[in-house]
């Protein structure tokens, strides 16, 4: 009996507390061999992991067959390891996915490829056929499913010399998925639009709420739009505040301090919460703000700062963001730890809604420490867990691992 | 003969560059300077072995143009960087990809990650295969990136701090 115990103590995940949070064991998903790859989670919405009651999914983008390819890898609850991997692209390359959960072990990728973008329906146990969603020089795609099966493709295409963000319904059939209908244009401009990496989310009653970066006033700002079920989308308006100084002339001057990588959460309350990179304090690089949605998309409140005071003298990178029963989680990566390493570049912190505020950053046990930990994506699952996937490297140079964690809240 | 020649080509450069910029309000890389991806710099640097001035800008910064409005208008500054250096400007919130020595693709913007840009304009002065020999944040003068450009091209850095180089010739 003492040597059946001993095996299960051995073999049964460590639970790290990280007060009000458990985390358990971090694993190397992939990044595990001698041979030196590089594995990329990048892409609009950050959107690298998806869960659902049964299983988790991951999808990022590595070298190991000599260019850069599309790979996800599976594991069902309540498993520590993932044990399937498989290659998803089949172009010569291909970059930027983003993956939901269909439920019942099922999900839906999507990805570019050479200059098109492609999606795949990811079965426990079997991969659907390759399928091209846009072929117009499309890029920068992200996904929105909502518990009833509405699901949206949000991508940016060229338009002359620019881009505009495009969106389209979807439809599954068993392991196809293809456009429900054409795709139409978020916020059409007729001069030199430059729209870039787009968030999507259902908020309630159907409603589709998109996010992305503009640069047509001469810097960067963020915007947002919607549409209610079979209808078009609303005015766009803008998402971060941005007070332009005056110039000599008293002309407002086409300058800005800089924001990017937009991301969109709805709770199961049916709230929305967007975050971002701002660099409105320019002194310490990019930070991470944010700001809340109490009627679901239609209006957003008042930017809010979301990390605390002891990050402000190191920038913020990599920006993520989940939501469910709990509120929402937003993820980073920054260097305020040091770690006595002249070569430290990052680790993993946390923060989440508590109150009407964002709680205090936490360094997440297992994704902190010696040499870089950085580039993070999360999803929470029904229950409440969070997953959180990002890249392990010794330093800025090194090969990489693709690493990944569950953790639950345990109060507020 | 040569001073004219050199007089005609700064007087053709700086009227592009100033003519660029008073048609241009954002902080893009200025006209007139032969500014390239930053890993087909390092190729042509490697190839030629000269040294790469990057420029890491971002678009709508005002420090940028600021920088490109006065001190990259300079005819002394654009025949000098043009002359001595290849040229590379990142966009330091642009998903455009480049190919790093390594053989790794990454966007523009990670490349600022890597190099621990943490605001523009950031000017970084590297050798033919990419490593570091001065990092130079935030607007400089003509005057400075003269001075900057003295103690690389001039190979100061390899015996002395940019700080010790400064101040033995003020």
């Amino acid at each position: 009996m003492t040597r059946y115990l001993l095996v299960l103590v051995a073999f049964a995940p460590t639970l790290v507390l990280a007060e009000p949070w458990e985390f358990g064991d971090a694993v190397t998903v992939a990044g595990d061999k001698p041979v030196a790859h590089y594995h990329h989670l990048d892409g609009a919405g950050r959107q690298h992991v998806a869960a659902s009651d049964a299983a988790v999914a991951l999808v990022w983008e590595d070298d190991r067959s000599g260019a850069p390819q599309v790979y996800c890898a599976t594991k069902l609850h309540p498993a520590h390891a993932f044990t399937r991997t498989e290659q998803l692209s089949d172009g010569v390359e291909a970059y930027e996915p983003a993956i939901v959960t269909l439920g019942e072990g099922r999900w839906l990728a999507a990805w570019e490829q050479d200059g098109a973008l492609k999606a795949r329906i990811i079965d426990v146990d079997r991969l659907g056929p390759v399928q091209t969603l846009a072929g117009d020089g499309g890029r920068q795609v992200t996904l929105a499913r909502d518990r009833s099966g509405r699901i949206a493709a949000v991508w940016a295409r060229r338009q002359g010399r620019g881009q505009l963000i495009a969106e389209a319904d979807l439809k599954v059939d068993g392991l196809t998925v293809t456009l429900a209908a054409d795709p139409v244009a978020v916020a059409p401009l007729a001069e030199h639009p430059f729209q870039a990496y787009p968030s999507a989310v259902w908020g309630p009653n159907g409603r589709l709420v998109v996010a992305w970066e503009d640069r047509r006033a001469g810097h960067t700002r963020l915007f947002y739009a919607w549409r209610e079920a079979g209808k078009g989308f609303a005015a766009a308006r803008q998402l971060n505040e941005h007070n332009a100084p005056a110039g000599e002339d008293g002309a407002t001057p086409r300058l800005g301090s800089g924001v990017m990588r937009v991301m969109l959460a709805t709770d199961t309350a049916g709230a929305v919460q967007a975050v971002w990179l701002d660099k409105r304090h320019a002194a310490s690089g990019y930070a991470v703000w944010g700001a809340a949605s109490r009627d679901g998309g239609r209006t957003f409140g008042a930017n809010r700062i979301v990390q605390d005071e002891h990050g402000a003298a190191v920038a913020q990178w990599h920006a993520a963001l989940t939501g469910g029963e709990a509120g929402f989680v937003a993820a980073w990566d920054d260097a305020r730890e040091g770690w006595g390493d002249s070569g430290e570049t990052g680790d993993i912190l946390l923060s989440w809604t508590s109150g009407d505020g964002w709680s205090p950053d936490l360094l997440v046990p297992g994704a902190s420490g010696q040499g870089y930990q950085g580039s993070p994506a999360v999803a929470l699952d029904p229950h409440g867990g969070l997953h959180l996937v990002w890249i392990a490297r010794a330093d800025l140079t090194a090969p990489t691992r693709l690493r990944y964690l569950h953790g639950r809240i345990l109060g507020p | 003969m040569a001073d004219n020649t050199l007089g005609s080509a700064l007087a053709v450069l700086g009227a592009l560059a100033l003519g660029a910029w008073s048609a241009a309000v954002c902080a893009d890389p200025p006209e007139g300077w032969d500014f390239r991806p930053y890993d087909e710099a390092l190729e042509m640097a490697q190839q030629d072995q000269r040294r790469v001035f990057l420029y890491f800008g971002r678009h709508g910064c005002p420090s940028c143009e600021k920088t490109n409005r006065e001190s990259f208008a300079d005819p002394r500054v654009i025949a000098r960087y043009n002359a001595n250096y290849v040229l590379a400007y990142v966009d330091s919130e642009s998903g455009e990809r480049l190919r790093l020595p390594s053989g790794e693709r990454i966007s523009e913007m990670e490349l600022g990650v890597r190099l621990k840009v943490f605001g523009t304009p950031f000017f970084y002065y590297m050798e033919p295969d990419g490593s570091p020999i001065l990092r130079a944040p935030g607007y400089q003068s003509a005057d400075e990136f003269l001075r900057f450009d003295r103690f690389v091209s001039g190979d100061h850095y390899r015996r002395q701090t940019f700080s010790e180089f400064k101040a033995s010739r003020p």
